[in-house]
């Protein structure tokens, strides 16, 4: 059966016709009877059913108002809420309950919305998996095929989303294509914004300057309401823009001048993948767009290194600052400053997280700053230069979202880190760019699905949300 | 040699990136703070636009040149009052860089560079920094904005030092950005012998302290020279007790700071017109306002450079010249209230309270129309200050009029005249030792309270 | 770039650094992946006459400010409410010397 809408839930549950409160039992009884799929690293109970049962007064007080009015919403953990601990998959945050709400989650609730949890993920998003979770973390199980990965490092929203038979969606976070892998593993729509549309106020930050919180829902329609519903300009955020975007529902690919990335298509990328989406690409062609290839040979060799090296360095700093002092994972107060902040860290953050500090301190300390670290941002702006020339031809860039679907557990264990990374080869160029993005469904292999990603220039989010609507229609 | 890197918190309302207030209404530790200034996840800066403003205005007056893009970095190292454990600064591009202040001597110090930044929390140690076993932190400075303003090493004694540090604060208090009552001015003290390693003395408070550390420790280096002792590179810090410097730790240890850029803020960029509109808007300073108020008020130039030595005392003196002659204002401020500051161990802005200037004005009008004498000018102007006493009551209460006193003392005089012939004999022919004597016998006499010159005059009115 | 040689100290240098305290096995393992990760990075060496100026962010922003006006902050107590280490409204930290 298919669910409803979020748009349809909405208008139903303001006329009084959807009993919230029920609704918001009943669903959060699916999600814990599912608790060993893991999308969820807490579930807000209270919070979800305080807020169900203060919408079905506002409906009696003739007050309903907001689009997303009693729509459960997940968030992903390293989003705060007020209240609700917040951890972004670390044991280190392990009691973090943030005295205030992420702007998005404010905004989401000011529009009706229910906040059912926080959804796991790599710990700080640091993973393409969600293997890489803090200790004490379990990872998702794609709901397809529970001996497979959901992808990462959004994964449980993208799991959540897949699994849910009712109306139901999800705030990501995407740093290097944390939206759009577990988005194609899990089959879902997976939305990431220009960089700055959404406020980061309040995200748990991997790197500052590459962090775009996104949305997902099992349809394009879906993730793009969310996402218009928390963009916009927050003055608590530098780097937030002064944008807002409105989505007129429009489906249409005709005229738009579509470029296939030629060096996604080729070598490490699955050959059934390159096929599921050349035939979405041969839809649009269908559909009256005008299809040519393009290269991007500088994103193709140099953005994996240039987005590791900058995401790396800023997060080792953004996780300098925990050291069981002010909040999170404590120890037993003892010996000198050093020794009791060595201990902590040492004590609660996950492998991955010790690999990415030690190799981004690495990467700006003295002697070899010059090399890895400025040398990556100067790169950042040769890689973002190349997609700007590529957009004076281009409306829409397309690609397979991940080289391969989603892998088996003890795949991933196999891959080394830096095969892991070089898993991101085709999410990492629009994200290290800051361009939007969104990947949906194309297809199937070996009974998984297969995503298809769309990235237009900065700002233009409405392009993708046409073409995106497309191929949906055309599935 | 000696080189200062000097923090100077500057007088905003709200922190550097966050609204949280300066000057909180209680003293409460932790009671000011925010997610931002306490470095919560999920927290984000945003730079207050005065103290930018502040910045440049202290960048200018110290004769930099001005960035026009700069940008902020953060600088990791681990410490229990960094709430990040890294702090947000500027490295790369300063706002200002390559500036000097000049010297009474003429001598430039020249000004590496001035930058912004936030102020760490301040921690408590219980039982002696040496030997507590935890800190305790207070967070309420944490965000404060401070300008860093670092010298070459250009100062020769810690007497240059102290001057550098006063004609600093001078220019500071002209601009008005920096709170003299609530504010602290820190300095980082690097002193070397030419040709050794050098010492950094960290974090020591106030002008006086400075002085006083570099004085210890230009002593300390010099004996071990003396000695033919090494000097090691060392971080020393300031005991305000016994006014020395110990050990802290020893720089091979020193912090690999890794600093990036601070992806949370924006990159800034100034127009040359915004430059210029700042550069406008500075006050006139200390040193041309000297050369000014000699010129045009007739006053010595020591005394013009004690006045233009702050701006509260060059508004104050300006402000009384108009009311009476600058000479009567010169002495009131550069004479009698300087030294009453000086004696109640204050900066005479911090005096400023205590002044009723209409009050003052018509004590200096009785000066000025020789009604009163100088020593009841003073004492009238320290029952005001120190008392709050109104000075003209005082002068009544106190018979301090000369018409009142002089009818008193011609009396005196008369009486000691006629007591002593001899004495008067001798004056009169041309001994000088007796009119000594007869003012004495005046003097005690009136029991101290008559003027000796005004004993004297009247006693050669009469001898004539 | 020149090519860096990650050895032992080396890796313990940077760990100190960033206040990591690496167990044997730890560093059996990181050693020879934090080569292999950054010889792979220094790839970067390659791109042809890089004198591009640093990006700050993907989309360039200047002059962001806001203005100077004191509001309500966080209670002591909403301050404290997250630390297991507090006493007499003070954050208790290590102590600071060694
Ligand atoms: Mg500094
Ligand atoms: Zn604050």
């Amino acid at each position: 059966m298919k669910t409803q809408s979020v748009s349809e839930f909405a208008a139903q549950a303001k006329t009084g016709n959807i009993d919230l409160e029920e609704n918001t039992h009943k669903i959060l009884d699916k999600i814990l009877k599912a608790e060993n799929c893991n999308f969820f690293n807490s579930v807000s109970k209270d919070l979800a059913l305080h807020q169900a049962r203060e919408l079905k007064a506002k409906i009696k007080a003739g007050k309903q108002v907001g689009r997303l009015f009693g729509v459960p919403v997940s968030v992903k953990d390293c989003i705060c809420v007020k209240g609700v601990e917040s951890r972004a998959g670390s044991k280190i945050l392990e009691g973090y309950f943030p005295t205030f709400d992420a702007t998005v989650v404010l905004k989401a609730k000011a529009e009706g919305a229910i906040i059912i949890g926080k959804t796991s993920q790599d710990e700080f998003g640091f993973g393409t998996f969600s293997t890489n979770t803090g200790l004490g973390f379990k990872a998702p199980r794609n709901p397809l095929d529970s001996e497979r990965s959901c992808g990462g490092s959004s994964g449980g929203s993208a799991g959540i989303t897949a699994f849910a038979d009712f109306t139901h969606v999800s705030i990501a976070e995407s740093t290097g294509g944390s939206i759009a892998c577990p988005a194609s593993f899990c089959g879902v729509a997976g939305f990431t914004p220009t960089y700055g549309l959404v406020s980061r106020f309040g995200l748990i930050d991997y790197a500052n300057s590459l962090d775009k919180i996104g949305s997902m829902g099992k349809t394009v329609a879906d993730s793009a309401l969310l996402l218009e519903t928390i963009s916009g300009h927050d003055e608590k955020d530098s780097t937030s823009l002064n944008e807002k975007i409105s989505f007129s529902p429009e489906a249409s690919a005709k005229g738009m001048k579509i470029g296939v990335i030629k060096e996604f298509f080729g070598e490490g990328i699955n050959p059934d993948v390159s096929k599921i989406a050349w035939a979405s690409i041969k839809k649009l062609e269908k559909s009256g767009a005008k299809i040519r290839e393009i290269s991007l040979p500088l994103n193709a060799k140099y953005a994996i290194p240039a987005y590791y090296l900058i995401a790396m360095a800023e997060s080792s700093t953004n996780l300098a600052k925990y050291c069981g002092m002010r909040y999170g994972a404590h120890e037993n107060l003892s010996g000198s400053f050093n020794e009791y902040f060595s201990k902590v860290r040492s004590n609660n953050f996950g492998e991955e997280a010790k690999r990415r500090i030690l190799l981004g301190t690495f990467a700006r300390m003295s002697g070899f700053r010059d090399a890895y670290y400025l040398r990556a941002m100067k790169a950042r702006t040769k890689l973002i230069n190349e997609f700007k020339l590529a957009f004076k031809e281009f409306d829409v860039l397309v690609n397979p979202t991940m080289p391969v679907i989603a892998p088996k557990f003890f795949e991933i264990e196999k891959l080394s880190p830096i095969e892991q990374y070089a898993m991101d080869l085709c999410t990492v160029p629009s994200n290290i760019a800051g361009l939007p993005h969104i990947s949906i469904n194309a297809g199937f292999s070996q009974k998984m699905p297969v995503g298809i990603m769309l990235t237009a220039g900065h700002l233009k989010e409405q392009i993708l949300f046409k073409v995106a609507s497309v191929l949906e229609e055309s599935q | 040699m000696i080189g200062l890197e000097c923090h100077v918190q500057l007088d905003t309302y709200s922190k550097l990136f966050c609204s949280c207030p300066t000057k909180p209404e209680t003293e409460e530790p932790n009671s000011a703070c925010c997610e931002i200034c306490l470095g919560m996840p999920g927290s984000k800066p945003v730079l207050n636009k005065k103290a930018l403003d502040y910045a440049l205005k202290v960048a200018l007056a110290l004769n930099c040149k001005i960035n026009e893009k700069f940008f902020f970095s953060r600088k990791t190292y681990f410490y229990p009052d960094m709430s990040k454990n890294f702090q947000i600064t500027q490295y790369e591009i300063p706002i200002g860089s390559q500036g000097f202040i000049e010297l009474s001597s003429g001598k430039k110090i020249c000004i590496r560079r001035v930058h912004l930044e936030e102020d760490p929390a301040a921690l408590v140690h219980e039982s002696g920094l040496l030997s507590s076993s935890y800190c305790l932190v207070n967070y309420n400075r944490s965000g404060i904005p401070l300008i860093e303003i670092v010298t070459e090493p250009d100062m020769a004694s810690p007497q240059e030092a102290r001057e550098f540090l006063d004609q600093l604060t001078m220019i500071l208090s002209y601009l008005d950005v920096f709170d003299f009552e609530n504010g602290t001015l820190k300095a980082d003290c690097n002193l070397s012998v030419v040709g050794n390693e050098r010492a950094e003395i960290k974090n020591v408070t106030g002008k006086r302290n400075v002085e006083k550390a570099l004085e210890f420790e230009a002593k300390r280096q010099l004996e071990l020279v003396k000695q033919g002792k090494q000097i090691v590179r060392e971080t020393r810090g300031f005991d305000e007790k016994n006014l020395s410097t110990k050990s802290l730790r020893k720089k091979e240890t020193e912090e690999d700071y890794g600093y990036i850029f601070e992806g949370d803020l924006v990159a800034f960029e100034l127009t040359k017109k915004k430059i210029d509109a700042i550069r406008k808007s500075l006050p006139e300073l200390h040193s041309d306002k000297a050369k000014r108020l000699a010129k045009e008020f007739g006053i010595s130039e020591y005394d013009a450079k004690v006045i233009s030595g702050s701006k509260f005392l060059s508004d104050l003196f300006e402000e009384f010249a108009k009311a009476s002659s600058a000479k009567t204002a010169n002495f009131f401020v550069s004479g009698v209230f300087v030294s009453i500051a000086h004696y109640e161990n204050k900066e005479p802005e911090e005096m400023a309270p205590r002044l009723n200037v209409s009050q003052l004005k018509e004590l200096l009008a009785l000066f000025e129309q020789n009604r009163i004498n100088e020593k009841a000018l003073k004492e009238a102007a320290i029952a005001h200050i120190t008392k709050g006493k109104n000075p003209l009551d005082f002068i009544k209460e106190n018979c301090l009029f000369k018409e009142a006193s002089s009818g008193e003392v011609e009396k005196i005089v008369e009486k000691v005249l006629s007591a002593n012939p001899k004495a008067v004999a001798d004056l009169k022919a041309g001994n000088e030792k007796s009119l000594n004597f007869l003012v004495g016998l005046a003097m005690r006499e009136s029991k101290g309270k008559a003027e000796p010159r005004e004993i004297k005059r009247i006693i050669e009115e009469k001898t004539k | 770039m020149a090519k860096a040689k990650i050895d032992k100290e080396l890796l313990l240098r940077v760990a100190a650094n960033a206040r990591l305290n690496l167990a044997e096995p730890e560093i059996k393992k990181f050693l020879p992946q934090m080569q292999a990760i950054l010889d792979a990075f220094s790839m970067l060496d390659e791109i042809p006459d890089l004198k591009e100026e640093p990006s700050f962010q993907p989309i360039q922003l200047k002059n962001v400010f806001r203005e100077d006006k004191a509001e309500k902050c966080l209670s002591q107590e909403q301050a404290l409410s997250n630390t297991k280490h507090s006493k007499r409204g003070y954050f208790l930290g290590p102590k600071v010397v060694e």
